[in-house]
């Protein structure tokens, strides 16, 4: 009797306990998806100016991929039964992915600003008086708001780049003013120097918003630092608890596999009844 | 084996509960809505969190103008976002090769059932594939001061003769009768795109759109001598293409130092974030009369585009499933005073000014779309140019319609 109730259901135990032992091996990558996060955030969050922009760029889609999958991942570990250690380090995850999220948007918005700084350029180029005393000029300004937005390319985030594309972009607006303020401008001349000075005002304001915008990034880096610390130490105590279960799950698994196969060798009939 | 059989379901059945069948994780979602505007953004992802648990919402706000460029960049450099708003019209045609396509998503949720048919081809079709999701229905129209036109004895002008008596009466009262910002130069197009619409009526306009008209014939400069004539008596702020529409041209009406401004319905929504005591004090009429032609409206459609290759596809069709939804739409027509392309019904609740605005849609017997999103960008870039330059040097327009006469029409050269 005792056999034919218990001998499957400890069987179905040692079943599942194996499959526990499953699931958690093909979560461990949640540990090294952080580890490949944290390899991506300290080079760029240490040294970002060396970094181009573009490279940054694909950088932070990696970035964003591995705090992706590893958010994801982590959502078994919300499975019943489990201590609130995981919750903790689930909810410091969504903490670090927000403040990721929030620095990457910055990030955006600076790129956005350099981008229209280059159009501002192209417009300026596109639109180059080609006589008086807006030839010259315009070519100046040129060159003034194409450094401006190789600074800003270049300095995505920092500030002392940004300093100088605003002095140059200012530079470029003084000298339209100045020029507009001569007298006896022919009305050719009036409407170049207009031109120019609309496309120097627009990237005066772009690389104000953009050095505005300098303080936040600066802000929301640092938070994501802070916050990518708290995940690992958390992290240290949960890699060790998951262990631990990996090491019980595994060895009541494998001694169940050996049951079976010992109960099956000697001839035991699980679950069959007697013979009339 | 009755007892492994039980056992193997259980497996199975606790594999299945273990894998993450709905979608999760972030969606980032890019939008251009300006400073006061972009909380309602915010808030439009929080209702999104209170819908449900799963998925986030991550409201990325990108600068207005810089946004027009740098969304292309996002997308080909193959970091695009989830999600981002943007103009139906030729500037979502011109992204088409880098969107998925919503068809199976459109029918599976049923969505011709309450988006109008004119809606969906005019805005949400393209080279014969759905790819906009509508959030709002923009309308331009006059935004007043009633006190101040009850002040003065004034009541909405009907007519091209009324709006000069009523611009003149304000002039000598030291009020600006008509305030515009155009220094982001597109508030400058809709005194174009309405006055060509009353003057030379929509037709000829969808051939200037289609590019079988060119920008300086005769009917054009018509347009820009009636501009001009309010320019010369001072009907406007001085220097308007200097100003900003929102930080002076709204606030002027606000504020009463202005009686008028030609804009979109965000504007409502601008008052209602920056005055809202003020924002019952504002009145809506449409553009008067000027000669007799179809009454045309004149407006955009904003939606949501899904690019190819983000990183969580299917949390986006998730998102737009609630962007879809009548609580989304209602706020986002809450928040920017537009009408919800959803079946067009405004909230019960909605102030009477979008009450009324609504009826004036219903009422126009052609829609037309303001004119830099309905031709290709370099010729929009001639004409916003052209505008701006116009404001500034009003005596020269012949000239500058010349000039930027050429750089539209190549930008229909094959």
């Amino acid at each position: 009797m005792i056999s034919k109730f218990l001998l499957p259901l400890v069987g179905m135990l040692f079943l599942l306990c194996g499959l526990q032992a499953l699931v958690l091996t093909q979560n461990t990558p949640i540990f090294r998806g952080f580890q490949d996060i944290m390899v991506i955030q300290e080079r760029f969050a240490s040294s970002p100016e060396e970094e181009a922009s573009s490279e940054l760029v694909v950088s932070l889609g990696k970035f964003q991929t591995a705090v992706q999958k590893a958010a994801e991942a982590s959502v078994l570990t919300r499975l019943p039964g489990f201590p609130p250690l995981w919750e903790t380090y689930q909810a410091r995850l969504e903490e670090y992915l927000g403040n990721f999220l929030h620095y990457q948007s910055l990030l955006e918005q600076s790129r956005s600003l350099t981008d229209q700084m280059s159009d501002i350029s192209n417009a300026i180029l596109n639109r180059l008086p080609l006589t008086g005393v807006g030839s010259g000029l315009g070519l100046q300004i040129r060159r003034t708001s194409l450094e401006a937005v190789r600074l800003l390319s270049k300095g995505t985030v920092d500030p002392e780049s940004r300093s100088e594309a605003l002095r140059l972009a200012k530079e470029g607006q003084d000298s339209v003013k100045k020029a507009s303020a001569v007298p006896g401008l022919s009305p050719e001349e009036e409407l170049q120097l207009f031109r120019l000075r609309t496309q120097a005002d627009a990237m005066v304001e772009t690389a104000e918003k953009s050095l505005l915008l300098l303080a936040s990034l600066d802000r929301a880096r640092g938070m994501m630092i802070l916050s990518a610390r708290a995940v690992l130490e958390v992290q240290a105590e949960a890699a060790e608890n998951w262990r631990l279960q990996l090491l019980v799950f595994q060895t009541i698994g494998i001694l169940g596999l050996a049951v079976v196969a010992v109960l099956g060798m000697t001839g035991h009939k699980v679950g069959r009844k007697k013979g009339p | 084996m009755k007892t492994i059989s039980h056992t193997m379901a259980l497996c199975l059945f606790l594999c299945i509960s273990c894998s993450p069948d709905a979608p999760s994780g972030t969606v980032s979602f890019y939008h251009y809505a300006p400073g006061a505007l972009a909380e309602g953004m915010e808030n439009l992802g929080k209702l999104f969190h209170d819908s449900q648990s799963r998925l986030r919402i991550s409201m990325v706000p990108v600068d207005h103008e810089s946004f027009k460029s740098s969304i292309l960049n996002s997308i080909t450099l193959g970091t695009p976002p989830e999600l981002f708003s943007h103009w139906a019209g030729a500037r979502t045609q011109a992204l088409v090769p880098y969107l998925e396509p919503l068809d199976e998503l459109w029918a599976s949720e049923g969505w011709d059932d309450f988006f109008p048919p004119r809606l969906v081809e005019s805005s949400v079709r393209y080279n014969g594939h759905k790819y906009l999701l509508p959030m709002t229905l923009q309308y331009i129209g006059f935004f007043y001061n009633k006190q101040v036109f009850t002040r003065e004895g004034l009541s909405p002008p009907k007519d091209w003769e009324d709006l000069l008596r009523a611009c003149e009466i304000l002039r000598t009262r030291k009020i600006i009768p008509l305030a515009l910002g155009a220094k982001d130069r597109w508030p400058a197009q809709f005194w174009f795109d309405y006055l060509l619409l009353r003057t030379a009526g929509p037709g000829f306009r969808d051939d200037l759109i289609a590019g079988t008209q060119p920008l300086d014939s005769p009917e054009v400069r018509q347009v820009f001598l009636l501009w001009k004539t309010l320019l010369d008596r001072e009907y406007f702020n001085p220097e308007p293409e200097m100003e900003s529409w929102d930080t002076f041209a709204a606030s002027a009406v606000a504020e009463g130092r202005a009686a008028m401004t030609l804009n979109g319905t965000w504007t409502l929504g601008l008052f209602q974030a920056l005055y809202p005591a003020e924002a019952a004090n504002i009145g809506f009429f449409p553009f008067p009369a000027v000669e007799d032609r179809p009454q045309a409206a004149l407006g955009y459609v904003e939606g949501v585009l899904v690019p190819r290759g983000s990183l969580n596809p299917a949390g986006a069709r998730e998102a737009l499933k609630f962007l879809a939804g009548k609580e989304a739409q209602l706020h986002m027509s809450r928040t920017f005073g537009s009408i919800p392309p959803r079946s067009l019904d405004l909230a019960d609740d909605a102030p009477e000014i979008q009450k009324e605005i609504r009826r004036e849609v219903d009422a126009a017997q052609v829609w037309a779309t303001n004119l830099d999103l309905s031709v290709p960008a370099p010729a929009a870039e001639a004409a916003l140019n052209l505008f701006r330059e116009f404001l500034r040097f009003p005596d020269r327009y012949p000239q500058l319609l010349a000039g930027a006469s050429q750089e539209f029409s190549q930008a229909y050269l094959p």
